[in-house]
């Protein structure tokens, strides 16, 4: 049961937040963030096991795809 | 997970992959642990990293929301707008995928097709249908899908010979098109065209922009997260068909064809929402 109250909370949260936004016009999110040809700031974030991680620690041979999300909460 | 599921393909093309969120340490490690991800969770708490990106989603700010949402707007304040950065190894953006909706998210595969990327090949097997002016294979970049995503169908076409197809451009010839149908809820990108060729019919002496060789035209569809949708998504074992129709109209050196229609369907499953 305790799964079925998370996905009930998520829904809520969720079309809450949407119907809120609908109302309003969408932004330009093209114009948010580093453009392409852009160099992005660097960081210092620790990860799901406690270990700090900047740009080039997670940088593969021939580059990284980095994600922004919402929660992993909701 | 779509992103844990895609991580192997990525290693594989010696591109890392690593996830920023504004949840703390604690929250990523349970959902790792839950799902199964191996890839970087990052705990952006506070989102100064968001803020200096420029990405905090400001539709969030509780000093911007009625009084009667403020409580719940001052949770969510500090997500940022979802997107997806590709990195060159010396952290320059080679290219950007963000959606307006906090809640939607491009598909990796959907990204590769987008990127270009000429060896993305179809999550599952491709239609093959044949008619008397072109070949065309048709798949899509997930069979497994979930409210928010962002996906692909693409048409990579091969007209007969001496066979040509309409591109976009100021002409009266139908254009080729892939038009998804069913289910209503999917909300339909552009369809995104390659460079076409020219073609110059002498009796008239028009120039056309034609696809005369194989080509890959490639529709993006968007999930709304929606509650709705959401409990059709959560039901063991839904389903969902996708139903399209390729349009075009064919013509070779000496005659025009028929507009035509060819109806093309998929069959997606729907990502479990939660995992035990």
């Amino acid at each position: 049961m305790k799964l079925m109250r998370i996905l009930t909370l998520t829904l809520l949260l969720v079309t809450a937040v949407a119907a809120a936004v609908a109302s309003q016009t969408l932004p330009d999110v093209d114009r948010f963030g580093p453009q392409v040809g852009d160099t992005v700031p660097t960081f210092s974030l620790v990860d799901q096991h406690g270990a700090a991680r900047d740009l080039q620690s997670l940088m593969g041979p021939d580059g990284l795809m980095l994600v922004f999300s919402r929660s992993a909460d909701w | 997970m779509e992103l844990q599921s895609r991580h192997a393909d990525l290693q594989a093309r010696g591109v890392g992959l690593a996830v920023i969120t504004y949840d703390p340490t604690t929250t990523l490690s349970a959902f790792a642990d839950a799902r199964g991800i191996s890839f970087p969770l990052l705990s952006d708490e506070g989102s100064a990293t968001i803020r200096e990106y420029g990405l905090l989603n400001e539709d969030m700010n509780p000093e911007r929301a009625p009084e009667e949402r403020r409580a719940m707007m001052q949770r969510l304040y500090g997500i940022p707008y979802p997107g997806t950065f590709m990195l060159d190894p010396a952290g320059r953006v080679t290219a950007r995928f963000f959606e307006a909706a906090y809640q939607e998210r491009s598909t990796v595969s959907s990204i590769a097709v987008r990127l270009g990327d000429a060896a993305a090949g179809p999550a599952q097997a491709a239609t093959r249908v044949e008619t008397d002016h072109l070949e065309a294979f048709a798949w899509a970049t997930d069979e497994v899908v979930a409210p928010g995503n962002r996906l692909s169908f693409v048409v990579d076409v091969t007209p007969k010979r001496d066979m040509h197809v309409y591109a976009p451009g100021d002409h009266s010839y139908r254009v080729i098109r892939l038009r998804t149908i069913a289910p209503d809820f999917l909300r339909q990108h552009e369809v995104s065209y390659p460079p076409s060729g020219v073609y110059h019919f002498e009796p008239l002496n028009e120039t056309v922009p034609v696809y005369e060789e194989r080509f890959r035209l490639v529709q993006d569809v968007t999930i709304p997260m929606r509650q709705d949708i959401a409990e059709l998504a959560s039901e063991p074992g839904a389903t969902v068909r996708v139903e399209a129709v390729l349009e075009y109209q064919a013509c070779d050196h000496e005659v025009c064809y028929l507009p035509q229609a060819v109806p093309l369907s998929w069959d997606l499953s729907w990502r479990p929402l939660i995992r035990d």
